[in-house]
């Protein structure tokens, strides 16, 4: 039986496949294609049997981590309420978007679709070209995408340790990978000292960095979060946020993150997609944004 | 009876009747802090095991066996409820869930009383069960002795699954907050069935003492399990497993306690006594003796 070194979310990377007529001639591309999250498996596998056979003359090589997440013209409606209309937004792993707008604008509402937890009345979800959008919850965060709250919503009888894990575990995980992974999460966010407290008992600011551990622990390629320096002071969130920077970019993960700190979403965001209404009202790098006229408006009201 | 000999007494009984309510509380715990739902035909699932029990008196099975086979079928029995009854309604309101619960427990005492009896049925048990031992002057019988560590076994066994193994943290974290560990990737469904085939399993060996305390069996063999153990999970605390356990023990030790100080002529009014106890500490601690932070509706 083979056993997986490492797992890794494949889905969405690029295989290419080419062939050598010699071991020493140089190999000729005869195709590629784009890994789909059921065939990542079964990849791994022929690059293993390839590798395995030496002298063998075709190479498998992938690309990894091309995949995007894309929210494809999304409406989400309640009752009478549009709370969403039409927002489309598209988050490349690596990369920092920032979702603002003014309160009730929808974007706890966006997170809420994209995650399954509301249902769309329009539009479509992909990650890597495949659709996710009216999956039940536990698929799509299958699909690589994780979420925090904007309340703490830990599971308060737990460890700090057995969060983590539980996450892991969730994720598909082994007993014994999820520990181990579990361990190094804790780590990285400072927690290692609390693994046995229940999550209940840490003091606020260590929550808040617990729900993000909760949400790493598998490296998903999309994390999603909802204002997760709510409730701190200006040097706990410039921490957090310090942590959660380089933990972003070593694991390549697109980031999509509210906040209502322009301060630091400016400092943060590579892109800023601003919604008010429901509306996409301006979408772009932080300077043009913070000059848009409509942005302001939404902001400090007046005319449009 | 001199005072260590009371003791001795009541902490045997105490834990034997403790144990038994614990892991009833525990069944009907493990449902309810995943889906908010109080599963009142909890008990019928001793009904379902008790009925085996007596239908397979008379064949030449031996009784370990008929006892696995009637732990087997509570088991199976709580897994078809939740998915003929109860996963039809699990996105509409809680009380939709109670009332369906309420439903099929009628619906299967009814066909208890229908195609079975309506009269008490004799369930004889072997005489491993009913024998006496000796401990220190005391006497018990084997099958409280059993039941303890059977019960005791089950408990370490339960908590062993619920910390160590994949599906057991999913059904902790799931019973602390449902929606959040769906969001991680726990699989909704398959939660619920473990929860529900855990809580007909541990019906099913309570149903083994709770029928051969009495020895025999009645489609109404449910009501009293259910209530005392609806009753452990309120004062342990709503929504909390270690709770449950601890209201199941507390209730045991309070029912054998009052045996024991009640003078003869009050002991016809012992249950008035132990729940009067109950609303005691409710009063004192309202959301039960370890309060699991979430006793407001679910958004």
């Amino acid at each position: 039986m083979l056993v997986p070194l490492f797992t890794y979310d494949l889905s969405g990377s690029t295989v290419l496949r080419l062939s050598m007529s010699s071991p020493r001639s140089s190999p000729t591309l005869c195709s590629y294609s784009t890994v789909n999250a059921k065939d990542a498996k079964t990849i791994i596998l022929i690059s293993v049997l390839c590798c395995g056979c030496r002298g063998s003359p075709d190479l498998v090589i992938l690309i990894a981590m091309t995949n995007s997440l894309q929210i494809d013209t999304v409406s989400v409606q309640f009752a009478g309420l549009r709370a969403l209309d039409a927002v489309s937004l598209t988050l490349q792993r690596g990369e920092i978007v920032g979702l603002i707008g003014p309160n009730g604008s929808g974007k706890t509402t966006l997170i809420n679709a994209i995650t399954g937890y509301v249902p769309l009345t329009n539009g479509q979800i992909y990650v890597s070209g495949r659709r996710i959008s009216g999956l039940p919850p536990h698929r799509i965060a299958h699909h690589g995408i994780r979420r925090t709250f904007q309340t703490i919503r830990l599971f308060k009888q737990l460890t700090t340790l057995e969060n983590v894990e539980a996450a892991a575990v969730a994720a598909g995980q082994s007993r014994r990978a999820a520990s181990k992974l579990a361990h190094a999460t804790l780590e990285r966010l400072a927690l290692s000292d609390r693994a046995r407290q229940t999550a209940e008992s840490l003091p606020y600011g260590e929550q808040r960095r617990l729900e993000i551990a909760r949400a790493l622990v598998t490296a998903p390629p999309f994390l999603l979060l909802d204002e997760p320096a709510a409730g701190l002071n200006e040097s706990e969130s410039d921490s957090l946020l310090n942590i959660l920077i380089g933990i972003v970019r070593a694991d390549g993960c697109g980031l999509l993150i509210i906040d209502h700190d322009m301060r630091l979403i400016m400092r943060l965001c590579d892109r800023l997609h601003v919604l008010n209404y429901g509306r996409t009202i301006a979408e772009g790098d932080p300077a043009s944004v913070r000059a848009n006229p409509d942005v302001i408006a939404a902001y400090l009201g007046g005319r449009r | 009876m001199d005072a260590g000999t009371l003791l001795v007494q009541w902490l045997i009984s105490g834990l034997s009747l403790g144990g038994l309510y614990a892991l009833m509380a525990l069944g009907l715990s493990l449902v309810y802090s995943i889906l908010r739902l109080v599963n009142f035909a909890y008990g019928e699932l001793i009904l379902v095991a008790g009925y085996t029990l007596f239908l397979l008196n008379p064949t030449p099975i031996p009784f370990l066996i008929v006892v696995g086979i009637a732990i087997a079928l509570a088991a199976i029995t709580s897994i078809l409820t939740e998915r003929i009854a109860f996963r039809p309604v699990r996105s509409a309101d809680p009380n939709t869930g109670l009332i369906t619960s309420f439903a099929l427990s009628a619906l299967l005492q009814n066909a208890a009383l229908l195609f079975i009896s309506p009269r008490p049925q004799g369930v004889p048990m072997p005489a491993l069960f009913t024998d006496n031992v000796r401990i220190g002057a005391v006497f018990f019988a084997q099958r409280d002795l059993i039941s303890l560590v059977v019960s005791l076994v089950l408990l370490a066994l339960l908590v062993a699954f619920l910390t160590r193994t994949r599906l057991g943290i999913g059904l902790r974290a799931a019973a602390d907050d449902f929606t959040m560990a769906c969001l991680l990737g726990v699989n909704a469904s398959r939660i619920i069935a473990a929860a529900f085939a855990i809580s007909g399993l541990l019906a099913g060996v309570v149903a083994i003492f709770w029928v051969g305390r009495v020895g025999t069996v009645t489609a109404d063999v449910g009501t009293t399990p259910v209530l005392v153990a609806f009753v452990a999970i309120v004062i342990g605390g709503m929504g909390s497993l270690t709770g449950a356990a601890i209201g199941g023990f507390l209730l045991g030790f309070l029912n054998v306690g009052l045996q024991f100080v009640l003078p003869s002529d009050l002991l016809a009014f012992r249950q008035a006594f132990l729940f009067g106890i109950v609303i005691l500490v409710l009063l004192f601690r309202p959301a039960g003796l370890i309060a699991s932070g979430r006793t407001v509706d679910r958004v």
